[in-house]
């Protein structure tokens, strides 16, 4: 089930009741576990299945390797290698039928195999990086194996952030499914607030948002202003959508007592590309950076494997840039087959060397003046927004057709439609950058205030009904589930 | 091992712009303005190339401070 579906406002409420009436750690993990596959299977019944197999598979393999550690790299490269089949099998296969079996086989058969319609699973592949992240740490000896089954498949399967992440890792939460819980109100209250603030995000702006985005790229013919205030939508929808289920995620589970790690810190006050990782879909980001991005830096096949044309040695510049291009290339593919994906991904890996190259070469003191940021955070926000008109438009020839449109040309209405976008965006935004000034500027002071409390509450009332006014409307998918 | 500490703290000054930069066994990441997870790359790769070494990625992520890089360093020297 979705977080905002109704089906979930009626299920989190038993199972938070279940789970603390239970006060055991053994009894409340069976519990959790039990809750996982229900919430799973509500989507399809089969689902479960395959998560018990990722993730019986990730706890045979980290086991075998601690008793056969002459082995490991074997082991370690068969679970890697299951995992990849597995994920690319169901991924890949509508590209496959679609593109390349018909080359292949005749028409009729190439039908009957589209006609299996294999479909991706939600969730598949943050679950499979989860659980894998297991076994490669136990491989490299950076975690210790984990042989009670019921806190491993918890680890595996736990539901809030079963499906669309934070693909989290094993070191932050093993240690706390582990640990007895206790209830704490201002934990609970706490997670109440920011899974609300989550369902608000979701449903009221990036749910509003979402149908005219849709009509700005399914518009066959648009103006200049109509594309990029399309683009300039989507890219609110998407941090809106997106941080919105991090958030009821991590809410939900602070209620249960099991702290999940940050998903996303204001993204669009990135400087540099590099910068713009380590705030947006941090998880993910810093998953790809520990098991692609380090060793493609550092392994020894890979730096004898790839050379580079025309330099004698390998130097630290031209290494990042050849390991942070495998990794974009990998993100890219991971987000889809279509072309736009390997784009996407090139473009960011593009602009991330050149930002170092360029930001190499900059004055010391003009990096350390804080001013700079003025003018590099906007610089930023616009390749943003470049990267996320490729990001969103699957056609490339219709990319390419919109970089070549007249800024100042459009008719009075195709203006009229792109001015209502604008305004569209500032209504999306306006949370969002309220929620900056309040975190950053007004937090601090205010906390211990009498007024604070009833306010607080107030704001939290004003998300309760606008979530539960819409969550009726609400498609109840969110971006990142077809990922 | 001192002449090693002496060297990388050539490294350091030199990745991170910083002249007056002193470091010492104990130094970790979070004294060191901007060392983050992208200048710790840098930072293994211009050491790699001080000491003309090779580091594998799963030495270079569990180190804790600059006198485990030190080890590091030192062990793969042979010293």
């Amino acid at each position: 089930m979705s977080f905002v579906d109704t089906d979930f406002l009626l299920f989190f409420p038993v199972v938070f009741i279940g789970y603390w009436l239970l006060q055991k750690r053994r009894w409340q993990n069976i519990f959790l576990l039990l809750a996982s596959q229900v919430f799973y299977g509500w989507f399809d019944l089969r689902l479960p299945l395959l998560l018990l197999a990722v993730t019986g598979m990730n706890y045979g393999a980290a086991i075998l390797v601690d008793r056969h550690p002459e082995q490991k790299g074997r082991i370690l490269a068969a679970a890697v290698l299951l995992s990849v089949v597995n994920l690319c099998t169901f991924k890949y296969f509508g590209w496959f039928a679609a593109e390349i079996i018909p080359k292949l086989v005749g028409p009729e058969e190439a039908g009957r195999i589209a006609a299996l319609h294999v479909a991706l699973p939600l969730g598949l592949s943050f679950y499979t990086f989860h659980n894998l992240a297991y076994t490669i740490d136990v491989a490299r000896g950076r975690l210790r194996v984990r042989h009670d089954p019921v806190d491993y498949f918890l680890y595996g399967s736990y539901f809030p952030q079963l499906v669309a992440g934070p693909v989290e890792r094993p070191q932050n939460v093993l240690p706390q499914l582990e640990s007895e819980r206790y209830f704490d109100w201002s934990r609970v209250t706490s997670g109440m607030g920011l899974a609300l603030w989550g369902g608000f995000k979701k449903v009221a702006l990036a749910d509003a948002i979402s149908p005219y985005v849709d009509l700005m790229f399914l518009h066959q013919d648009p103006s200049w202003a109509m594309v990029w205030t399309g683009v300039l939508g989507f890219t609110i929808q998407a941090v809106t959508d997106f941080s919105g289920y991090t958030d009821i995620a991590r809410g939900t589970s602070r209620m249960l007592g099991i702290e999940l790690m940050d998903n996303f810190a204001h993204p669009y006050l990135a400087a540099t590309p590099m910068e713009f990782w380590t705030r947006w879909h941090i998880s993910f980001s810093t998953w790809l950076r520990d098991y692609v991005y380090m060793p493609a830096c550092f392994s020894d096949s890979v730096r004898d494997w790839v050379t580079i044309p025309f330099t004698g040695e390998w130097s630290p510049f031209w290494n990042t840039a050849r390991a942070l291009a495998i990794t974009m290339l990998v993100s890219g593919i991971w987000h889809g087959s279509t072309a736009n994906f390997i784009l996407w991904g090139a473009y960011y890996a593009v602009i991330g060397t050149a930002y170092a190259a360029v930001v190499a070469k900059l004055p010391k003191k003009w990096k350390k003046d804080g001013r700079w940021r003025y003018l590099t955070v906007p610089v930023m926000f616009g390749f943003t927004l470049f990267g996320m008109h490729i990001f969103r438009q699957p056609s490339v020839p219709v990319l390419l057709r919109h970089l070549t449109l007249n800024p100042l040309g459009g008719t009075p209405e195709q203006w009229t439609v792109s001015a209502s976008m604008l305004g569209l965006c500032a209504y999306a935004a306006l949370p969002l950058g309220l929620a900056i000034v309040y975190e950053r500027f007004l937090a601090p002071r205010v906390k211990d205030a009498v007024w604070f409390l009833p306010v607080r509450t107030t704001v939290w009332a004003v998300f309760a009904v606008a979530i539960f006014s819409s969550v009726r409307t609400s498609s109840g998918d969110f971006i990142y589930f077809q990922f | 091992m001192a002449d090693t500490l002496s060297k990388l703290q050539d490294v350091f000054r030199d990745v991170f712009e910083d002249d007056d930069l002193v470091i010492s066994r104990a130094t970790t990441a979070a004294q060191v303005s901007a060392w983050d997870s992208v200048m710790h790359v840098t930072l293994m790769m211009a050491a790699e190339r001080a000491f003309k070494l090779r580091f594998k990625s799963g030495e270079v992520t569990g180190l804790k401070n600059v006198g485990e890089l030190v080890d590091l360093i030192d062990r793969r020297l042979g010293g």
